[in-house]
């Protein structure tokens, strides 16, 4: 009891000495906005004019390379290990009667569940999807995974999607929509197999559509392959490229905030606000919504730099989002056509 | 994010991380600024966006052998002593105080509120320890410290205030404690307590 005494009162002389240290040095003083928004201004544009922007072409070539050796290793697994397996199904028989599996690999979880409460009851919001696992959604219904390296993947009605591994789908029927982030700054990216041939990403945001003899694949942002026996496609943001059975493939432009995306906001994951500033919640905002951000003035995007976002947007669409949080600030804002613009 | 990971990031082009960068470092790097030229905004902001064009320049060559923090300071005190140079400003010999041979000195003399000028410029001197060893820190712990012990907030407003749960805030408030000690000792020589003890 002596000794935890002590160590009481050694805590309070500590912390008494601690606080007259502080207070000796007061508040530190506050930084002007107009002086902050000058230097960032500047050094900005002194690192653009000297750094290197990462080469797209050559960044999707590397990714490229690699998928297409993992591809050949596929095929040549493809024949070996049913060799392997058959060898060993035939030595494990004659050895043991009930051979073990192993665990199903966890893929990701689900974020969100919109539609019956059956989808709900069998999908819970926080609960691991695992390899092999196949997800049906019915008339208005829909699913929204969280990935491994955050990656978001959404599952729109009437649609059957296989997880065949954490970053490889097959889309059996409907539409699903990824969003794997910046691709420069990425391994490799998705792959969903379908009717059609394999649609791989390098890390973008995209939607695959499949629906009787038709392929759809819409990029908002990046670009997305598609690769059967016979063509090669590809498509670039704004693109929408449709492959229809025996007829080869068409490409048709699509703005990144056309309606055709609206149905992705409502499986949107909510935004994590710990630790964020308004300026990170804003280029969420825009990114989901499909629009490029803009700031009136050097001052608003400091504005937004500094000032740090509380509470929940839980449930509401990024646009809501966004009209609820800027609703608690002193700026403005306004949505034109591609462009969240935020002014003073 | 690590500092190097931030770098390399910097470095390929990242925006996100160079928002990140300058939300992180600025105001600290300004701070610090402040204290070595007498609170003069206008040369701060010359030395400051001098030293971060040319971090930016480099950063693709931070290798993470020291803290970031430490390294944009080393070029600021390089780039001050340009500034100072060029506009024929005299270097004041008593701060910036991190090699002074005197400073046990200074700050033991400093703690006695004797009333007697040179002590008021002692204690002023020693606030500077204190400035400085917080901009040394990440600017989370630095905030946790002045809401606590200079504006007097309860662990719940702190909570509220850094947007994290109310056990998160202690534990904050505890490892941003341990940290003020070790970068004070590791930039000061000296242990803090003795300064006001």
């Amino acid at each position: 009891m002596a000794n935890e005494s002590e160590r009481t009162e050694h805590t309070t002389s500590d912390d008494e000495s601690f606080a007259n240290l502080m207070k000796l040095a007061g508040e530190r003083p506050e930084i002007s906005l107009s002086v902050e928004s000058r230097v960032y201004h500047q050094v900005q544009q002194e690192w653009k004019r000297t750094t290197v922007e990462p080469s797209v072409e050559k960044v999707y070539e590397k990714v490229h390379r690699t998928w297409r050796r993992e591809a050949l290793r596929g095929r040549i697994l493809r024949w070996l290990v049913p060799a392997g397996i058959a060898a060993s199904a035939v030595i494990a028989m004659m050895v043991v009667s009930q051979p073990e599996l192993p665990a199903a690999q966890v893929a990701g979880t689900i974020s969100r569940v919109v539609g019956a409460d059956s989808l709900k009851s069998e999908h819970p919001e926080g609960s691991s999807v695992h390899a092999g696992e196949i997800i049906s959604t019915g008339p208005g219904e829909g699913v929204s995974l969280l990935l491994a390296r955050n990656e978001s993947l959404r599952i729109d009605e009437n649609t059957q999607l296989r997880i065949d591994a954490a970053d490889q789908f097959s889309l059996l029927g409907g539409r699903i929509y990824a969003d794997t982030g910046q691709f420069v700054y990425r391994e490799g990216g998705l792959k969903i197999e379908t009717a059609f041939g394999l649609v791989t990403d390098v890390g973008t945001q995209f939607s695959v559509a499949m629906r009787d003899d038709t392929l759809d694949v819409a990029v908002r942002e990046g670009r997305v392959d598609v690769q059967n026996d016979s063509d090669r496609y590809a498509a670039r943001m704004g693109e929408r490229l449709t492959l229809t059975a025996g007829e080869g493939g068409t490409i048709a432009v699509l703005d990144t905030h056309d309606d055709y995306w609206n149905w992705v906001a409502e499986l949107t994951p909510a935004f994590d606000m710990t630790n964020k500033s308004l300026l990170d919640f804003l280029k969420w905002a825009a990114r989901e919504t499909g629009r490029d951000l803009q700031f009136e003035s050097d001052e608003s995007r400091m504005f937004a730099m500094r000032t740090d976002v509380h509470g929940s947007v839980d449930g509401l669409t990024p646009e809501e989002a966004l009209e609820a949080i800027l609703a608690t600030t002193s700026v403005r804002y306004q949505i034109a056509d591609d462009k969240i613009v935020i002014a003073d | 994010m690590k500092d190097r990971s931030l770098a390399a990031k910097v470095a390929a082009g990242d925006q996100v991380a160079f928002d990140a960068f300058f939300k992180e470092y600025f105001p600290r790097l300004f701070r610090f600024t402040l204290t070595r030229v007498d609170n003069n905004e206008e040369l701060a902001e010359e030395i400051v966006q001098r030293t971060m064009c040319i971090v930016v320049r480099k950063m693709g060559s931070f290798r993470g052998e020291a803290l970031l923090f430490t390294w944009l300071c080393q070029i600021c005190r390089n780039e001050t002593n340009a500034v100072f140079r060029q506009r024929k400003i005299e270097m004041r010999e008593d701060v910036p105080i991190e090699d002074h041979p005197g400073v046990q000195a200074a700050l033991e003399s400093a703690a006695a509120d004797d009333g007697r000028p040179e002590s008021a410029v002692r204690r002023e001197e020693i606030a500077n320890f204190v400035r400085v060893t917080l901009e040394h820190l990440p600017s989370k712990y630095a905030k946790a410290l002045e809401l606590k012990y200079v504006q007097g907030c309860s662990v719940k407003e702190i909570a509220a205030t850094l947007n994290v749960g109310e056990k998160a805030a202690e534990s904050i408030l505890t490892r941003s404690r341990v940290a003020f000690k070790e970068r004070f000792r590791a930039i000061w020589d000296i242990e803090p307590n003795f300064i006001v003890d």
